[in-house]
Protein backbone atom coordinates (compact mmCIF):
# COMPACT_ATOMS: atom_id res chain seq x y z
CA UNK A 1 0.00 0.00 0.00
CA UNK A 2 1.30 3.54 -1.16
CA UNK A 3 1.02 6.25 1.70
CA UNK A 4 0.59 8.71 -1.36
CA UNK A 5 -2.16 10.55 -2.38
CA UNK A 6 -2.84 12.04 -5.98
CA UNK A 7 -2.55 15.74 -6.03
CA UNK A 8 -5.48 17.95 -4.52
CA UNK A 9 -5.87 21.31 -3.74
CA UNK A 10 -3.69 23.06 -1.18
CA UNK A 11 -5.56 23.62 2.29
CA UNK A 12 -5.96 27.36 3.07
CA UNK A 13 -4.21 29.19 5.62
CA UNK A 14 -7.67 30.07 7.77
CA UNK A 15 -9.15 26.25 7.07
CA UNK A 16 -5.41 24.36 8.82
CA UNK A 17 -6.11 26.78 11.65
CA UNK A 18 -10.18 26.62 11.70
CA UNK A 19 -9.23 22.88 11.87
CA UNK A 20 -6.78 22.39 14.23
CA UNK A 21 -8.81 24.62 16.90
CA UNK A 22 -11.90 22.67 15.99
CA UNK A 23 -10.58 19.11 16.37
CA UNK A 24 -8.77 20.15 19.65
CA UNK A 25 -12.02 21.21 21.16
CA UNK A 26 -13.83 18.33 19.73
CA UNK A 27 -11.36 15.77 21.30
CA UNK A 28 -10.95 17.89 24.40
CA UNK A 29 -14.89 17.57 24.79
CA UNK A 30 -15.02 14.42 25.34
CA UNK A 31 -13.19 13.47 27.43
CA UNK A 32 -14.61 16.56 29.70
CA UNK A 33 -17.87 15.20 28.78
CA UNK A 34 -17.27 11.88 30.33
CA UNK A 35 -15.49 13.71 33.86
CA UNK A 36 -18.67 15.73 33.82
CA UNK A 37 -21.03 12.86 33.38
CA UNK A 38 -19.61 10.94 36.19
CA UNK A 39 -19.12 13.66 38.13
CA UNK A 40 -23.04 14.13 38.35
CA UNK A 41 -23.71 10.27 38.93
CA UNK A 42 -21.46 9.97 41.73
CA UNK A 43 -22.81 13.64 43.16
CA UNK A 44 -26.45 12.84 42.39
CA UNK A 45 -26.85 9.47 42.50
CA UNK A 46 -28.49 7.11 45.17
CA UNK A 47 -25.77 5.14 47.25
CA UNK A 48 -26.10 1.65 48.17
CA UNK A 49 -23.59 -0.86 49.63
CA UNK A 50 -22.71 -4.18 47.79
CA UNK A 51 -20.27 -6.92 49.58
CA UNK A 52 -17.86 -8.11 46.68
CA UNK A 53 -15.08 -10.48 46.40
CA UNK A 54 -11.66 -8.43 44.25
CA UNK A 55 -9.41 -10.92 41.93
CA UNK A 56 -6.24 -9.36 40.76
CA UNK A 57 -5.37 -8.86 36.95
CA UNK A 58 -3.13 -6.81 34.77
CA UNK A 59 -3.45 -5.29 31.61
CA UNK A 60 -0.75 -3.60 30.00
CA UNK A 61 -2.90 -0.57 28.80
CA UNK A 62 -4.74 -0.44 31.86
CA UNK A 63 -2.25 -0.14 34.68
CA UNK A 64 -3.39 -2.69 37.79
CA UNK A 65 -6.87 -3.22 38.96
CA UNK A 66 -8.80 -5.56 40.36
CA UNK A 67 -11.93 -7.26 39.05
CA UNK A 68 -14.70 -7.25 41.87
CA UNK A 69 -17.31 -9.88 41.80
CA UNK A 70 -21.02 -9.73 43.18
CA UNK A 71 -23.62 -11.72 44.15
CA UNK A 72 -25.92 -9.70 41.40
CA UNK A 73 -23.53 -10.81 38.81
CA UNK A 74 -24.09 -14.38 38.42
CA UNK A 75 -27.93 -14.94 37.42
CA UNK A 76 -29.04 -18.50 37.35
CA UNK A 77 -32.31 -17.94 35.36
CA UNK A 78 -34.02 -21.25 35.79
CA UNK A 79 -37.35 -20.16 37.49
CA UNK A 80 -35.95 -16.47 36.69
CA UNK A 81 -38.17 -13.67 35.99
CA UNK A 82 -36.61 -12.45 32.67
CA UNK A 83 -36.52 -12.98 28.93
CA UNK A 84 -36.75 -16.08 27.53
CA UNK A 85 -33.71 -15.57 24.54
CA UNK A 86 -31.29 -13.78 26.36
CA UNK A 87 -28.48 -12.98 24.24
CA UNK A 88 -24.47 -12.16 25.23
CA UNK A 89 -24.12 -8.51 24.90
CA UNK A 90 -27.80 -7.33 25.09
CA UNK A 91 -28.53 -4.67 27.40
CA UNK A 92 -31.18 -5.47 29.94
CA UNK A 93 -32.28 -3.42 33.39
CA UNK A 94 -32.08 -5.44 37.09
CA UNK A 95 -34.45 -5.63 39.83
CA UNK A 96 -31.84 -5.55 42.86
CA UNK A 97 -33.27 -6.06 46.36
CA UNK A 98 -31.74 -5.77 49.70
CA UNK A 99 -30.88 -9.20 51.55
CA UNK A 100 -29.41 -9.06 54.65
CA UNK A 101 -26.24 -6.18 55.29
CA UNK A 102 -24.84 -5.45 52.70
CA UNK A 103 -25.99 -8.39 49.90
CA UNK A 104 -27.90 -7.49 47.28
CA UNK A 105 -30.33 -10.05 45.14
CA UNK A 106 -31.29 -10.03 41.69
CA UNK A 107 -34.97 -10.09 41.48
CA UNK A 108 -35.75 -9.77 37.41
CA UNK A 109 -34.03 -9.00 34.75
CA UNK A 110 -35.88 -7.20 31.93
CA UNK A 111 -35.29 -5.11 28.47
CA UNK A 112 -37.91 -2.54 29.25
CA UNK A 113 -37.57 -0.38 32.15
CA UNK A 114 -39.31 -2.40 35.04
CA UNK A 115 -42.54 -1.07 36.30
CA UNK A 116 -43.68 -0.71 40.12
CA UNK A 117 -40.38 -0.96 41.65
CA UNK A 118 -40.13 -0.79 45.63
CA UNK A 119 -38.82 1.73 47.47
CA UNK A 120 -36.22 -0.43 48.88
CA UNK A 121 -34.83 -1.79 45.58
CA UNK A 122 -32.90 -0.34 42.74
CA UNK A 123 -32.43 -0.88 39.04
CA UNK A 124 -29.00 -1.32 37.30
CA UNK A 125 -28.41 -1.02 33.90
CA UNK A 126 -25.93 -3.61 32.66
CA UNK A 127 -24.61 -5.66 29.57
CA UNK A 128 -24.70 -9.63 29.47
CA UNK A 129 -21.75 -10.48 29.45
CA UNK A 130 -22.23 -14.31 28.74
CA UNK A 131 -24.80 -16.87 28.90
CA UNK A 132 -23.80 -20.57 29.51
CA UNK A 133 -25.19 -24.05 30.73
CA UNK A 134 -27.99 -26.07 28.87
CA UNK A 135 -31.39 -24.83 28.47
CA UNK A 136 -33.67 -25.23 31.56
CA UNK A 137 -30.20 -24.73 33.55
CA UNK A 138 -28.93 -21.69 32.12
CA UNK A 139 -27.08 -19.06 33.54
CA UNK A 140 -26.20 -15.46 32.70
CA UNK A 141 -23.33 -13.09 34.01
CA UNK A 142 -24.18 -9.95 33.72
CA UNK A 143 -21.62 -6.46 33.56
CA UNK A 144 -23.04 -3.19 35.51
CA UNK A 145 -19.98 -1.08 35.04
CA UNK A 146 -18.41 -1.47 38.24
CA UNK A 147 -16.64 -4.68 37.89
CA UNK A 148 -13.49 -2.42 37.77
CA UNK A 149 -11.48 -1.04 40.26
CA UNK A 150 -7.87 0.88 39.54
CA UNK A 151 -5.18 0.60 41.86
CA UNK A 152 -1.57 2.15 42.05
CA UNK A 153 1.19 -0.32 40.77
CA UNK A 154 1.60 -3.53 42.81
CA UNK A 155 -1.38 -2.56 45.23
CA UNK A 156 -3.97 -4.44 43.38
CA UNK A 157 -2.43 -8.21 45.26
CA UNK A 158 -1.90 -5.83 48.23
CA UNK A 159 -5.63 -5.29 48.23
CA UNK A 160 -6.64 -8.73 47.64
CA UNK A 161 -4.12 -10.11 50.39
CA UNK A 162 -6.00 -7.41 52.54
CA UNK A 163 -9.50 -8.21 51.80
CA UNK A 164 -8.85 -12.24 52.31
CA UNK A 165 -9.56 -12.08 55.70
CA UNK A 166 -12.23 -9.06 55.94
CA UNK A 167 -15.05 -8.33 54.30
CA UNK A 168 -15.19 -5.69 51.83
CA UNK A 169 -17.32 -3.85 50.11
CA UNK A 170 -18.10 -0.97 47.29
CA UNK A 171 -20.71 1.53 47.61
CA UNK A 172 -22.09 2.18 44.87
CA UNK A 173 -23.42 5.27 43.06
CA UNK A 174 -26.90 3.94 41.08
CA UNK A 175 -28.26 7.05 38.85
CA UNK A 176 -32.31 7.01 38.25
CA UNK A 177 -31.24 5.66 34.50
CA UNK A 178 -30.00 3.05 35.92
CA UNK A 179 -25.98 3.66 35.46
CA UNK A 180 -23.76 3.24 38.20
CA UNK A 181 -19.96 4.35 39.46
CA UNK A 182 -17.89 2.91 42.28
CA UNK A 183 -18.06 5.96 45.07
CA UNK A 184 -15.85 3.81 47.56
CA UNK A 185 -14.62 1.02 49.11
CA UNK A 186 -15.89 -0.43 53.06
CA UNK A 187 -13.52 -3.18 54.53
CA UNK A 188 -15.00 -4.20 57.79
CA UNK A 189 -17.58 -1.78 58.01
CA UNK A 190 -14.79 1.08 57.81
CA UNK A 191 -14.66 3.99 54.74
CA UNK A 192 -11.46 3.17 53.11
CA UNK A 193 -11.22 4.80 49.82
CA UNK A 194 -13.62 7.64 48.91
CA UNK A 195 -14.06 8.58 45.10
CA UNK A 196 -13.43 12.61 44.87
CA UNK A 197 -15.53 14.22 42.42
CA UNK A 198 -12.34 16.40 40.34
CA UNK B 1 2.51 3.87 -7.86
CA UNK B 2 6.14 5.32 -6.42
CA UNK B 3 7.75 2.27 -7.96
CA UNK B 4 6.41 2.94 -11.22
CA UNK B 5 6.66 6.70 -11.25
CA UNK B 6 10.53 6.43 -10.81
CA UNK B 7 10.70 3.73 -13.66
CA UNK B 8 9.40 5.67 -16.18
CA UNK B 9 11.21 8.93 -15.21
CA UNK B 10 14.35 6.95 -15.55
CA UNK B 11 12.85 5.02 -19.12
CA UNK B 12 11.71 8.66 -20.43
CA UNK B 13 15.53 9.62 -19.04
CA UNK B 14 16.66 7.52 -21.60
CA UNK B 15 14.28 7.54 -24.46
CA UNK B 16 15.73 11.87 -23.88
CA UNK B 17 19.32 10.55 -24.79
CA UNK B 18 17.85 8.21 -28.05
CA UNK B 19 16.56 11.31 -29.55
CA UNK B 20 13.10 9.67 -29.45
CA UNK B 21 11.46 12.57 -27.45
CA UNK B 22 12.37 16.13 -27.09
CA UNK B 23 11.54 19.39 -26.58
CA UNK B 24 7.97 20.32 -25.26
CA UNK B 25 6.73 16.66 -25.68
CA UNK B 26 9.53 16.10 -23.02
CA UNK B 27 9.12 18.41 -20.72
CA UNK B 28 5.17 17.70 -20.50
CA UNK B 29 6.01 14.26 -20.01
CA UNK B 30 8.55 14.68 -16.83
CA UNK B 31 6.18 16.93 -15.14
CA UNK B 32 3.20 14.87 -15.00
CA UNK B 33 5.61 12.21 -13.74
CA UNK B 34 7.24 14.90 -11.16
CA UNK B 35 3.82 15.50 -10.50
CA UNK B 36 2.88 11.74 -9.28
CA UNK B 37 5.49 11.28 -7.83
CA UNK B 38 4.52 10.64 -3.90
CA UNK B 39 5.36 13.57 -1.23
CA UNK B 40 5.77 10.76 1.21
CA UNK B 41 9.49 10.01 1.31
CA UNK B 42 11.93 7.96 3.49
CA UNK B 43 12.33 10.47 6.11
CA UNK B 44 8.16 11.13 6.58
CA UNK B 45 8.09 7.33 6.70
CA UNK B 46 10.43 7.21 9.75
CA UNK B 47 8.62 10.25 10.92
CA UNK B 48 4.95 8.16 11.27
CA UNK B 49 7.15 5.24 12.45
CA UNK B 50 8.11 7.63 15.31
CA UNK B 51 4.76 9.30 15.78
CA UNK B 52 3.54 5.95 16.16
CA UNK B 53 6.18 4.80 18.74
CA UNK B 54 4.73 8.06 21.29
CA UNK B 55 1.30 6.75 20.74
CA UNK B 56 1.58 4.00 21.89
CA UNK B 57 3.96 5.50 24.67
CA UNK B 58 0.73 7.63 25.63
CA UNK B 59 -1.22 4.66 25.14
CA UNK B 60 0.61 2.81 27.22
CA UNK B 61 0.61 5.38 29.97
CA UNK B 62 -1.58 4.31 32.99
CA UNK B 63 -3.16 6.73 34.92
CA UNK B 64 -3.58 4.68 38.02
CA UNK B 65 0.91 5.35 38.47
CA UNK B 66 0.09 9.00 39.53
CA UNK B 67 -2.31 8.71 42.08
CA UNK B 68 -0.20 10.83 43.83
CA UNK B 69 -1.56 13.85 41.53
CA UNK B 70 -4.67 15.20 41.93
CA UNK B 71 -7.04 14.94 39.09
CA UNK B 72 -7.84 18.15 38.00
CA UNK B 73 -4.09 18.64 37.28
CA UNK B 74 -4.27 15.12 35.47
CA UNK B 75 -6.77 16.25 33.26
CA UNK B 76 -4.83 19.42 32.73
CA UNK B 77 -2.38 17.08 31.94
CA UNK B 78 -3.55 15.69 29.46
CA UNK B 79 -5.31 18.83 27.92
CA UNK B 80 -1.80 20.24 27.92
CA UNK B 81 -0.76 17.38 25.45
CA UNK B 82 -3.64 17.43 23.26
CA UNK B 83 -3.48 21.30 22.76
CA UNK B 84 0.62 21.04 22.30
CA UNK B 85 1.01 18.20 19.51
CA UNK B 86 -2.11 20.23 17.14
CA UNK B 87 -0.23 23.71 18.22
CA UNK B 88 2.74 21.45 16.15
CA UNK B 89 0.25 19.90 13.89
CA UNK B 90 -0.80 23.70 12.78
CA UNK B 91 2.56 24.70 12.70
CA UNK B 92 4.12 21.84 10.46
CA UNK B 93 0.69 22.44 8.45
CA UNK B 94 1.45 26.23 7.57
CA UNK B 95 4.91 26.29 7.08
CA UNK B 96 4.02 23.28 4.72
CA UNK B 97 5.37 20.73 5.97
CA UNK B 98 2.42 17.97 5.42
CA UNK B 99 3.62 14.27 5.58
CA UNK B 100 5.39 15.36 9.23
CA UNK B 101 2.58 17.52 10.06
CA UNK B 102 0.43 14.16 9.51
CA UNK B 103 3.09 12.38 11.95
CA UNK B 104 2.23 15.17 14.58
CA UNK B 105 -1.50 14.35 13.89
CA UNK B 106 -1.01 10.91 14.43
CA UNK B 107 0.10 11.52 17.78
CA UNK B 108 -2.08 14.23 18.92
CA UNK B 109 -5.01 11.72 17.87
CA UNK B 110 -2.81 8.92 20.45
CA UNK B 111 -3.36 11.52 22.94
CA UNK B 112 -7.11 11.81 22.56
CA UNK B 113 -7.54 8.12 22.83
CA UNK B 114 -5.02 7.73 25.38
CA UNK B 115 -6.96 10.69 27.46
CA UNK B 116 -10.38 8.48 27.03
CA UNK B 117 -8.85 4.98 28.74
CA UNK B 118 -6.91 7.63 31.44
CA UNK B 119 -10.57 9.17 32.19
CA UNK B 120 -11.85 6.06 32.38
CA UNK B 121 -9.26 4.70 34.55
CA UNK B 122 -9.53 7.60 37.31
CA UNK B 123 -13.01 7.05 37.56
CA UNK B 124 -13.34 3.63 37.27
CA UNK B 125 -15.44 4.10 34.13
CA UNK B 126 -15.85 0.17 33.22
CA UNK B 127 -18.58 0.40 30.72
CA UNK B 128 -18.59 -1.28 27.48
CA UNK B 129 -15.09 -1.21 26.06
CA UNK B 130 -16.02 -1.00 22.34
CA UNK B 131 -17.57 2.01 23.03
CA UNK B 132 -14.89 4.29 24.17
CA UNK B 133 -13.16 2.51 20.85
CA UNK B 134 -15.62 3.54 19.05
CA UNK B 135 -16.03 7.20 20.65
CA UNK B 136 -12.13 7.22 19.60
CA UNK B 137 -12.37 6.33 16.14
CA UNK B 138 -15.34 9.19 15.81
CA UNK B 139 -12.67 11.79 17.08
CA UNK B 140 -9.86 10.25 14.97
CA UNK B 141 -12.35 10.25 11.46
CA UNK B 142 -13.23 13.67 11.86
CA UNK B 143 -9.33 14.90 12.18
CA UNK B 144 -8.97 12.86 8.91
CA UNK B 145 -11.74 14.99 7.43
CA UNK B 146 -10.71 18.27 8.47
CA UNK B 147 -6.61 17.56 7.66
CA UNK B 148 -7.72 15.51 4.89
CA UNK B 149 -4.85 13.44 6.28
CA UNK B 150 -4.41 9.79 4.73
CA UNK B 151 -2.47 8.43 7.66
CA UNK B 152 -4.95 9.40 10.26
CA UNK B 153 -7.80 7.94 8.03
CA UNK B 154 -5.73 4.22 7.74
CA UNK B 155 -5.52 4.61 11.95
CA UNK B 156 -9.60 5.75 11.80
CA UNK B 157 -9.98 2.43 9.98
CA UNK B 158 -8.25 0.62 11.62
CA UNK B 159 -10.04 1.47 15.00
CA UNK B 160 -13.40 1.17 13.52
CA UNK B 161 -12.21 -2.21 12.53
CA UNK B 162 -10.70 -3.02 16.02
CA UNK B 163 -14.40 -1.98 17.44
CA UNK B 164 -16.37 -3.80 15.24
CA UNK B 165 -14.39 -6.93 15.95
CA UNK B 166 -14.82 -6.31 19.45
CA UNK B 167 -18.24 -6.24 19.18
CA UNK B 168 -18.06 -9.31 16.93
CA UNK B 169 -16.51 -11.60 18.82
CA UNK B 170 -18.39 -10.10 22.28
CA UNK B 171 -21.85 -10.90 20.88
CA UNK B 172 -20.72 -13.39 18.09
CA UNK B 173 -23.50 -12.02 16.13
CA UNK B 174 -23.22 -9.91 12.43
CA UNK B 175 -22.61 -6.88 12.65
CA UNK B 176 -24.60 -4.77 9.88
CA UNK B 177 -23.79 -1.46 10.26
CA UNK B 178 -20.04 -2.85 9.83
CA UNK B 179 -20.49 -2.14 5.59
CA UNK B 180 -22.32 1.20 6.41
CA UNK B 181 -19.29 2.39 8.36
CA UNK B 182 -17.14 0.88 5.21
CA UNK B 183 -18.47 2.76 3.05
CA UNK B 184 -18.98 6.12 5.14
CA UNK B 185 -14.78 5.65 5.58
CA UNK B 186 -14.62 4.78 1.30
CA UNK B 187 -16.37 8.71 0.87
CA UNK B 188 -14.21 10.01 3.21
CA UNK B 189 -11.28 8.30 1.64
CA UNK B 190 -12.52 9.81 -1.91
CA UNK B 191 -13.02 13.08 -0.49
CA UNK B 192 -9.48 12.97 0.54
CA UNK B 193 -8.00 11.38 -2.42
CA UNK B 194 -6.55 8.41 -0.65
CA UNK B 195 -5.89 5.74 -3.26
CA UNK B 196 -4.28 3.50 -1.01
CA UNK B 197 -7.31 3.36 1.15
CA UNK B 198 -8.67 0.98 -1.42
CA UNK B 199 -6.38 -2.13 -0.09
CA UNK B 200 -7.62 -1.40 3.53
CA UNK B 201 -11.72 -0.88 2.28
CA UNK B 202 -11.39 -3.99 0.41
CA UNK B 203 -9.44 -6.58 2.83
CA UNK B 204 -12.01 -4.89 5.55
CA UNK B 205 -14.83 -6.55 3.68
CA UNK B 206 -13.59 -9.31 2.28
CA UNK B 207 -12.73 -10.56 5.87
CA UNK B 208 -16.62 -9.30 6.69
CA UNK B 209 -18.10 -11.36 3.99
CA UNK B 210 -16.09 -14.23 4.56
CA UNK B 211 -17.07 -14.43 8.38
CA UNK B 212 -20.54 -13.94 7.79
CA UNK B 213 -21.20 -18.16 7.54
CA UNK B 214 -19.68 -18.57 10.95
CA UNK B 215 -21.86 -16.60 13.41
CA UNK B 216 -24.63 -17.18 15.16
CA UNK B 217 -27.58 -14.85 13.55
CA UNK B 218 -25.64 -15.21 9.94
CA UNK B 219 -28.64 -16.60 7.50
CA UNK B 220 -26.41 -16.20 5.20
CA UNK B 221 -24.32 -19.37 3.81
CA UNK B 222 -21.38 -20.28 1.62
CA UNK B 223 -23.71 -20.11 -1.81
CA UNK B 224 -24.16 -16.26 -0.94
CA UNK B 225 -20.47 -15.76 -0.59
CA UNK B 226 -19.61 -17.65 -3.37
CA UNK B 227 -22.34 -15.59 -5.48
CA UNK B 228 -21.53 -12.50 -4.41
CA UNK B 229 -17.74 -12.62 -4.75
CA UNK B 230 -17.90 -14.00 -7.87
CA UNK B 231 -20.57 -11.60 -9.51
CA UNK B 232 -17.49 -8.94 -8.02
CA UNK B 233 -14.87 -10.90 -9.46
CA UNK B 234 -16.22 -10.74 -13.04
CA UNK B 235 -17.31 -7.48 -13.06
CA UNK B 236 -13.95 -6.81 -12.49
CA UNK B 237 -12.63 -8.88 -14.64
CA UNK B 238 -15.33 -7.69 -17.33
CA UNK B 239 -13.85 -4.54 -17.25
CA UNK B 240 -10.09 -4.82 -17.28
CA UNK B 241 -10.65 -7.24 -20.32
CA UNK B 242 -12.91 -4.46 -21.73
CA UNK B 243 -10.57 -1.46 -21.41
CA UNK B 244 -7.57 -2.32 -21.24
CA UNK B 245 -6.27 1.56 -22.07
CA UNK B 246 -9.04 2.94 -19.07
CA UNK B 247 -7.61 5.24 -16.48
CA UNK B 248 -10.75 5.95 -14.47
CA UNK B 249 -11.54 5.60 -10.49
CA UNK B 250 -13.84 2.33 -12.32
CA UNK B 251 -10.59 1.06 -14.24
CA UNK B 252 -8.23 1.31 -11.46
CA UNK B 253 -10.74 -0.18 -8.96
CA UNK B 254 -11.63 -3.06 -11.53
CA UNK B 255 -8.21 -5.20 -10.20
CA UNK B 256 -9.20 -5.13 -6.91
CA UNK B 257 -12.84 -6.20 -7.46
CA UNK B 258 -11.08 -9.15 -9.22
CA UNK B 259 -9.02 -10.06 -6.32
CA UNK B 260 -10.93 -9.41 -3.48
CA UNK B 261 -14.23 -10.78 -5.34
CA UNK B 262 -11.94 -14.08 -6.08
CA UNK B 263 -11.30 -13.53 -1.98
CA UNK B 264 -14.85 -14.20 -1.32
CA UNK B 265 -15.71 -16.39 -3.83
CA UNK B 266 -13.22 -18.86 -2.91
CA UNK B 267 -13.54 -18.84 0.45
CA UNK B 268 -17.38 -19.87 -0.06
CA UNK B 269 -16.15 -23.06 -2.21
CA UNK B 270 -13.77 -23.83 0.30
CA UNK B 271 -15.91 -23.19 3.19
CA UNK B 272 -18.74 -25.88 0.80
CA UNK B 273 -15.94 -28.36 0.43
CA UNK B 274 -14.06 -28.49 3.94
CA UNK B 275 -15.57 -26.58 6.95
CA UNK B 276 -19.76 -26.36 6.88
CA UNK B 277 -21.09 -29.07 5.37
CA UNK B 278 -20.85 -32.62 4.31
CA UNK B 279 -21.00 -32.60 0.22
CA UNK B 280 -21.49 -35.87 -1.09
CA UNK B 281 -18.63 -37.03 -3.95
CA UNK B 282 -20.23 -35.21 -6.96
CA UNK B 283 -20.90 -32.42 -5.19
CA UNK B 284 -17.40 -32.35 -3.88
CA UNK B 285 -16.36 -32.77 -7.51
CA UNK B 286 -18.14 -29.69 -8.75
CA UNK B 287 -17.14 -27.17 -5.56
CA UNK B 288 -13.19 -28.48 -6.46
CA UNK B 289 -13.38 -28.23 -10.31
CA UNK B 290 -15.01 -24.80 -9.70
CA UNK B 291 -12.48 -23.26 -7.25
CA UNK B 292 -9.98 -24.23 -9.67
CA UNK B 293 -11.35 -22.78 -12.69
CA UNK B 294 -12.05 -19.90 -10.96
CA UNK B 295 -8.33 -19.99 -9.45
CA UNK B 296 -6.57 -20.11 -12.93
CA UNK B 297 -8.97 -17.39 -14.47
CA UNK B 298 -8.02 -14.67 -12.26
CA UNK B 299 -4.56 -15.89 -12.65
CA UNK B 300 -5.00 -15.56 -16.42
CA UNK B 301 -6.92 -12.14 -16.39
CA UNK B 302 -4.43 -11.10 -13.79
CA UNK B 303 -1.54 -12.05 -15.77
CA UNK B 304 -2.99 -10.35 -19.00
CA UNK B 305 -3.27 -7.41 -16.98
CA UNK B 306 0.30 -7.43 -15.84
CA UNK B 307 -1.94 -7.01 -12.33
CA UNK B 308 1.06 -9.11 -9.92
CA UNK B 309 -1.27 -8.87 -6.63
CA UNK B 310 -3.94 -10.55 -7.88
CA UNK B 311 -1.90 -13.03 -9.76
CA UNK B 312 -0.02 -13.69 -6.09
CA UNK B 313 -4.06 -14.18 -4.13
CA UNK B 314 -4.95 -16.94 -6.84
CA UNK B 315 -1.40 -18.92 -6.74
CA UNK B 316 -2.48 -18.49 -3.22
CA UNK B 317 -5.90 -19.66 -3.52
CA UNK B 318 -4.78 -22.73 -6.03
CA UNK B 319 -2.02 -24.18 -3.75
CA UNK B 320 -4.54 -23.85 -0.75
CA UNK B 321 -7.65 -25.74 -3.10
CA UNK B 322 -4.96 -28.27 -4.14
CA UNK B 323 -3.69 -28.64 -0.85
CA UNK B 324 -7.12 -29.16 0.72
CA UNK B 325 -8.55 -31.77 -2.23
CA UNK B 326 -5.06 -33.74 -1.24
CA UNK B 327 -5.90 -34.09 2.63
CA UNK B 328 -9.51 -34.52 1.59
CA UNK B 329 -9.10 -37.72 -0.61
CA UNK B 330 -5.75 -39.25 1.14
CA UNK B 331 -6.49 -42.34 1.55
CA UNK B 332 -8.18 -43.15 -1.68
CA UNK B 333 -4.92 -42.85 -3.37
CA UNK B 334 -5.88 -43.86 -7.18
CA UNK B 335 -8.29 -41.36 -6.80
CA UNK B 336 -5.99 -38.89 -5.44
CA UNK B 337 -3.52 -39.81 -8.15
CA UNK B 338 -5.81 -39.64 -10.97
CA UNK B 339 -7.29 -36.20 -9.85
CA UNK B 340 -3.66 -34.60 -9.76
CA UNK B 341 -2.80 -35.96 -13.03
CA UNK B 342 -6.14 -34.38 -14.58
CA UNK B 343 -5.36 -30.86 -13.17
CA UNK B 344 -1.88 -31.27 -14.22
CA UNK B 345 -2.62 -32.23 -17.91
CA UNK B 346 -5.07 -29.50 -17.58
CA UNK B 347 -2.77 -26.62 -16.34
CA UNK B 348 -0.02 -27.75 -19.23
CA UNK B 349 -2.60 -27.74 -21.76
CA UNK B 350 -3.68 -24.03 -20.69
CA UNK B 351 0.06 -23.18 -20.46
CA UNK B 352 0.43 -24.47 -24.13
CA UNK B 353 -2.58 -22.52 -24.92
CA UNK B 354 -1.45 -19.29 -23.45
CA UNK B 355 1.79 -19.30 -25.32
CA UNK B 356 -0.04 -19.87 -28.35
CA UNK B 357 -1.89 -16.66 -27.86
CA UNK B 358 0.94 -14.59 -26.74
CA UNK B 359 2.78 -14.99 -29.98
CA UNK B 360 -0.52 -14.52 -32.31
CA UNK B 361 -0.66 -10.93 -29.78
CA UNK B 362 3.27 -9.80 -29.88
CA UNK B 363 2.79 -10.64 -33.39
CA UNK B 364 -0.34 -8.41 -34.49
CA UNK B 365 1.70 -5.59 -31.88
CA UNK B 366 4.73 -5.38 -34.06
CA UNK B 367 2.96 -4.89 -37.33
Amino acid sequence: MSVATQSRPAMPRWWILAAGIGILLIQMAVPGYMISDRAALLKNGREITIKTVPIDPRSLFRGDYVILRYDISRIDLAGFDAPEDIREGERLNAVITPAGEGEWKAVSLSRDWPQAVANSDAVLTGHVASVYGASGSRTARMRYGIESYFVPEGEGKKLEDMVRERALSVIVAVGEDGRAAIKGLVMDGQRIYDEPLF
Amino acid sequence: MARYVEKALSDVARWAENGWIEGEGLAAIRADLVSRRSRFGLPHIFGLLGAVLLMLSALTFVAANWEEIPRLVRVAMLAGALFVSYAIVVRLYLTDHEPFGQAALLVGNGIYGASIMLVAQMYHIDGNPPDAVLTWALGVALCAAAFRASAIWVLAFALFCLWSGWVTSDTNQVQWVFPFVVFAMAVLAWWIRFTGARHLIALATTVWVVMLPFLRNGDFFPYQSLTIGAIVAGIGAAIMLARPQGDTVIDRSAPLALMYGYAVAFCGLFNLQFIDNDPTTGQFALYAVLALALSLGVLAVGRERGRGMALWVAYLGFSVEVTGIYFKTVGTLIGTSFFFFTVGAVVIFLAWLGVKLRKAQYAEAVQ
